[in-house]
């Protein structure tokens, strides 16, 4: 096949879209300076699950959500209690309930592997207040009362990436939405993203654990026994101790890390008003939780 | 992405959940099929395909191609794209419905088309 010119036209047009294409393939900002921040690292807390990336700075933390919710169920009592109902999700205590843990990577804390395999810890108190309301929402009064108390509350917004809720914070967010997303992106387009995952899985191998990472979806779980609570538990332990020693959760979101360090460099002056919306959502939370929705 | 087969079910969600009203739902299915307080799931966008109906809210499984949701219950749901409550995650708040996993950002070009694999209840 005789070769094409170095410039003719297909060529000339394929070089003025290369970039288009590959920035909306990729869905990164250009111009970004990702090497200037290398020596960003990600804040993890094992015991917890949570992992600490700058654009924390502007958005809430798992833990504040839960707060954040914790908040708007005590409002949600006081509304119902005005029809004499009780709304059980906001008359328990949720000062020592932290957020959900962060397992975007897979489990990976020591202790909840051992003490409570790959099911999410849950606080006893909090589990049979979700249960009561459910049982309660059966009762149509109940529910009616509960759906136009969601609509009538001046809720705490959840001013978060991944909550889905509000039309207005979702346009608030997105400037962060927006980082974090190609912060994610970014991580997977490095080579050390493949490097960590190659050494987690061989050392899950090596340990007599099976990985199905043949396909295309992203698999952070050892292939499980369906119901034998005792192996699995087993499992996640090897599991967690594999990820621990190849660093996973610290090399993966390092990456995050330091793309976040750079966009937020970029985008100061808009991530600004985020912030201050945050600041704002806490002391809400702060005043909610001291008055007891009164 | 992969293409899934939305004619049949992949798989379902299962783990600690009680499920209501499972079937395949006709072409006229909509949101309104979805019963009071109850976390409903189509395998199409539009609230059609099949319904799956989870009273309680604790879920993981297989990847059931799951295209719209709507949240009936009083507080908000929390998914996942990987099984046992790992990988990318995403919470829909207390009355909140999408006909269109597929608008919903995942990371990057993809998004919550197709992508949920385990659910629970969000704080």
């Amino acid at each position: 096949m005789r070769a094409r010119r170095a410039d003719s036209r297909p060529s000339r047009v394929l070089a003025i879209l290369l970039p288009v294409v590959i920035l909306t393939v990729t869905g990164c900002s250009p111009n970004l300076d990702v090497d200037s921040y290398s020596s960003v690292r990600a804040v993890l807390s094992e015991q917890s699950e949570a992992i600490g990336l700058p654009l924390d700075d502007y958005l809430m933390t798992s833990s504040d959500e839960s707060a954040a919710q914790a908040a708007n169920f005590i409002l949600m009592n006081a509304c119902m209690e005005e029809s004499g109902l009780e709304y059980e999700l906001g008359k328990i205590d949720w000062s020592d309930v932290g957020g959900l843990p962060d397992r975007r990577y897979g489990l990976w804390s020591a202790d909840n592997a051992a003490r409570y395999g790959y099911n999410i810890p849950t606080d006893a108190a909090v589990a049979d207040a979700y249960a009561t309301v459910d049982e309660k929402s059966e009762d149509e009064t109940y529910y009616n009362s509960s759906m136009n108390c969601v609509q009538s509350i001046d809720a705490v917004p959840i001013i978060r990436a991944d909550y889905e809720g509000d039309a207005n914070v979702t346009n608030l967010t997105e400037v962060a939405t927006r980082g974090v997303s190609e912060a994610q992106q970014y991580a997977r387009e490095q080579s050390e993203w493949d490097a960590a995952i190659d050494e987690w899985h061989q050392c899950a191998t090596d340990a007599g654990l099976t990985v199905d990472a043949s396909g295309d979806e992203e698999v952070w779980t050892p292939r499980l026994p369906a119901t034998d609570e005792e192996s699995r538990v087993k499992i996640a332990v090897v599991d967690v101790a594999c990820k621990s020693q190849v660093q996973l959760i610290q090399r993966l979101s390092d990456l995050e890390a330091r793309y976040q360090a750079a966009y937020i460099a970029e985008n100061e002056a808009r991530l600004k008003t985020l912030a201050d919306a945050k600041a704002a959502a806490l002391e809400r939370i702060r005043s909610i939780v001291a008055q007891g929705g009164s | 992405m992969r293409k899934r087969n939305k004619a049949g079910l992949v798989g379902l969600l299962v783990a600690g959940a009680s499920i209501l009203g499972i079937g395949a739902v006709p072409a006229n299915a909509a949101l309104s099929d979805c019963g009071s307080s109850r976390f409903c799931v189509w395998t199409n966008t539009e609230y059609t395909g099949t319904l799956w109906q989870y009273n309680t809210t604790t879920a993981s499984g297989q990847n059931m191609g799951i295209s719209s949701l709507a949240n009936k219950k009083s507080y908000s749901i929390r998914v996942w794209d990987a099984e046992n409550f790992s990988g990318n995650s995403k919470a829909f708040g207390a009355s909140y419905a999408t006909n269109n996993l597929g608008i919903h950002n995942r990371y990057g070009p993809l998004t919550w088309n197709d992508a949920i694999r385990s659910f629970q209840q969000g704080a």
